[in-house]
């Protein structure tokens, strides 16, 4: 019971600073504010309240489910890769010299085609990464481990199908070995489950579609949630997606809700 | 058969046995040889490929000897199927048995080759040339014993022809006209007479021969010395011992190496058993390498794949490709600083490579000046000279996230008074299309299509459409071919 009132106060506190933020953003003219609505990049202020350590976890495995959208998906797991840790800043920081991103696909493992690094601006694509297109999971998870192992690239992400909890602590392992963050791109169950893990954070990224009542999808709009994960309180952002200039704003921070509040982060809580 | 085109025509420069038999010769008229056979089947020679599997050779019948000399001389005049090699086996015929079991051994590997070949072995290269061609062997039971040994066999060394001597034709024409047909029929002549009547080539070759004056032959040595060999007088019998052999002789090299500010881009070991197997390993780097940790842990991976059998006798460790390397900082103690990102990186792509099938394709993308989104996508080496991954130059559109590459067919069940689909059907799903985008026009790339006109052309212009369809997903797809006629390929989603 007194965890759950614990719970309870912080989840006002988070509602109240968030709202005191957006006056603030309001009366400083905000970061990006455009036909009466407020955009800030996607970052650590907005994960601080969620994750328990204060930010994205540098060194950990996180993974991105990819249901009827591989494409979002594909460009938040890039984001996530170049997310800063700090929880003081908002979006991705130009990335230290010398270590790119390490994208393993394996074949046949996402079905919306391949990833197209033409799509991204220059700015995300540097230094230069390096690609890999494999056959067999067995390969793909090899590499990963090794490549995160090594700690010369600055995260690696992989799209494959489902694995175990071995390997997903062998991937943890590694990752702390070589300091590296691992993104893995992992499809949904056929029946829509969420499948187990022991991933530091777990993400989902669905379009707007024109099924809700309220809503209509323009392609650019997206429900990004925070699922689960260690030390992780679930919460989902309205978030406005564009690979053309690499950005994830989100589109309007009321539209934040808590796990309490939204019965879908609810249910893949449980 | 095959030929050989020069100014004097279509010549043959190679026979098989059959062709001989029909009493073709090396350096006739192709038109001459098939007046004799007519149903002759000639091919034009391929130096390159003739070269290539010489190579091979030699670098399989160093297992024998190390002193390995092609005979270049008879490959220069296009006597091709004369030619041979010479192998100073001098101390080393006892490991393999003695000469007569090394001359079988040999035979017998190049049977196995698909090689068909004759060996013999004498005291000096000009009596070991002729009694590979001339002897007739030791007795009727093994007539691949073609060992010379002077002046024991100067008998059978006095029934060689004339021609065993390599000498030029005319000489032997003279000879043949004097009624000196066998070595025999010289070596009682004075040689002052024999130098005065045919030069001094033939007492050259006389004395070469009997092993009077020296001869020097090219042996095949590597270019630089980058080649350890090591015996071992107790045969290794475990893998460990052969993977501590191989690590110190791999250290060795890389000292040697870093000395010369070399670094191996290529490196074979080569583990010779008892029984005269050889099994080599051959591992490559992508960068000039210099440390043996990192060589000794590519190794390793191939390593279990050596069986020792009753023993290995010799290991040869061997860089034939070195490249120089930049300059890097060396520490106080002449170690280099391997701790530094880009030898790190380029050692975990060489793992990564060495570890990968054929089909698992390592790369960086680069940007290709092409609006064909399929083409402006290139792969290029993690390894060689970074390419941008986009051009600052060629700018592009707004681009999908995900490609699909080739593109899928797609049923457009609704069409639009613009022309874009309203209604399709895709991978059995139907889509209603909410909002639509285009048209982005792309041409194909003319200067690839020389040889079609407009409207072959016309056909493989593509009209892209961005749709929205009723889940959100932004779509990219096209439309190509006739009018009225349209194929319609979705290539690709966009994330926004």
């Amino acid at each position: 019971m007194s965890d759950r009132r614990i719970h309870q106060a912080r989840a006002a506190l988070a509602r109240a600073e968030q709202q005191w933020k957006v006056q603030v953003s309001c009366l400083s003219g905000g970061p990006d504010r455009a036909d009466g609505v407020i955009s800030r990049a996607f970052g650590g202020t907005f994960l601080r309240d969620h994750i328990s350590i204060g930010g994205l976890a540098p060194t950990g495995l996180h993974e991105v489910l990819c249901g009827h959208d591989d494409c979002a998906a594909s460009l938040l797991a890039w984001y996530l890769a170049t997310l800063s840790e700090d929880a003081s800043s908002d979006g991705p920081p130009a990335p230290p010299p010398g270590k790119g991103i390490f994208w393993i696909r394996q074949r046949r493992a996402l079905d919306q085609g391949g990833f197209y690094a033409l799509s991204l601006p220059m700015t995300a694509l540097e230094p230069e990464p390096l690609m890999m297109t494999v056959d067999q999971q067995a390969t793909a998870l090899w590499t990963c481990e090794e490549v995160a192992k090594s700690g010369q690239v600055r995260a690696v992400i992989i799209e494959t199908t489902d694995y175990d909890l071995t390997t997903a602590r062998r991937l943890q392992l590694a990752c702390e070995s070589g300091g590296t963050r691992i993104i893995v791109l992992r499809p949904l169950a056929r029946n829509g489950r969420i499948p187990t893990s022991s991933a530091w954070t777990r993400w989902q990224i669905t379009p707007v579609n024109a099924f809700a009542p309220t809503e209509r999808p323009t392609g650019n709009d997206h429900h990004l949630s925070l699922i689960g994960g260690r030390g992780v309180r679930p919460g989902s952002w309205k978030v406005k997606t564009d690979a053309t200039t690499f950005s994830l704003c989100v589109a309007d921070p009321l539209e934040n809700r808590l796990s309490e509040d939204n019965p879908k982060d609810r249910h893949a809580h449980a | 058969m095959i030929t050989r085109s020069d100014h004097k025509g279509v010549l043959v420069c190679g026979l098989n046995a059959a062709a001989q038999k029909s009493g073709l010769q090396g350096g006739m008229r192709l038109s001459d040889a098939r007046s004799i056979l007519p149903d002759l089947q000639d091919s034009p020679e391929e130096p390159e490929l003739c070269d290539g599997k010489f190579a091979r050779l030699v670098r399989f019948m160093d297992r024998y000897s190390p002193w390995i000399a092609p005979d270049r001389d008879l490959h220069v005049h296009g006597l091709d199927g004369d030619a041979g090699l010479w192998l100073e086996i001098t101390g080393g015929s006892h490991l393999f048995g003695g000469e007569s079991a090394m001359i079988k051994q040999i035979l017998c590997d190049m049977k196995a080759q698909g090689i068909a070949a004759r060996a013999a072995i004498a005291d000096t290269a000009g009596a070991a040339w002729a009694a590979a061609r001339c002897h007739t062997g030791g007795h009727p039971g093994a007539s691949h014993e073609r060992i010379l040994s002077l002046p024991r066999d100067h008998g059978i060394a006095a029934g060689f022809p004339v021609s065993c001597l390599r000498l030029s034709d005319d000489i032997i024409a003279v000879l043949s006209r004097l009624g000196l047909k066998h070595l025999g029929d010289i070596t009682p002549l004075p040689r002052a007479n024999i130098t005065t009547r045919l030069g001094p080539d033939v007492l050259h070759r006389l004395d070469q021969f009997y092993g009077r004056l020296p001869e020097h032959l090219n042996f095949e040595l590597p270019d630089a010395p980058w080649l350890i060999k090591q015996n071992f007088g107790e045969p290794l019998g475990s893998a460990d011992t052969l993977a501590h052999a191989i690590e110190s002789m791999v250290a060795e090299l890389c000292a040697k190496l870093r000395d010369e500010n070399l670094g191996l881009r290529r490196l074979i070991v080569r583990s010779i058993r008892v029984d005269g197997h050889a099994h080599t390993i051959t591992t490559t780097t992508g960068t000039p390498c210099q440390s043996e940790s990192h060589i000794l842990r590519l190794l390793a991976e191939k390593m279990p794949g050596v069986d020792t059998g009753f023993g290995i006798e010799q290991v040869i460790v061997y860089a034939p490709w070195v490249e120089h390397v930049a300059f890097r900082q060396v520490r106080l103690d002449r170690k280099q600083d391997d701790s530094s990102d880009a030898i790190a990186l380029a050692e975990l792509l060489d793992r990564i490579a060495h570890h990968l099938g054929p089909k698992d394709i390592l790369y960086r993308p680069a940007h290709h000046a092409s609006h064909l989104p399929e083409r402006a996508a290139i792969r290029q080496s993690p390894t060689g000279p970074v390419k941008p991954v986009r051009l600052a130059d060629a700018p592009l559109p707004k681009r999908p996230v995900r490609l699909i590459d080739p593109p899928e067919p797609v049923d457009v069940m609704e069409r639009g008074a613009t022309g874009a689909p309203t209604k399709l059907r895709w991978r059995k799903m139907m889509i209603d299309v909410l909002r639509a985008d285009g048209p982005e026009r792309i041409c194909p790339e003319w200067w690839t299509h020389l040889d079609r006109d407009n409207y072959a052309l016309s056909q493989m212009t593509r009209d892209y459409f961005r749709i929205c369809d009723q889940k959100g997903r932004l779509i990219w797809l096209f439309r190509s071919g006739h009018a009225g006629q349209d194929i319609w390929s979705v290539h690709g989603l966009f994330a926004g």
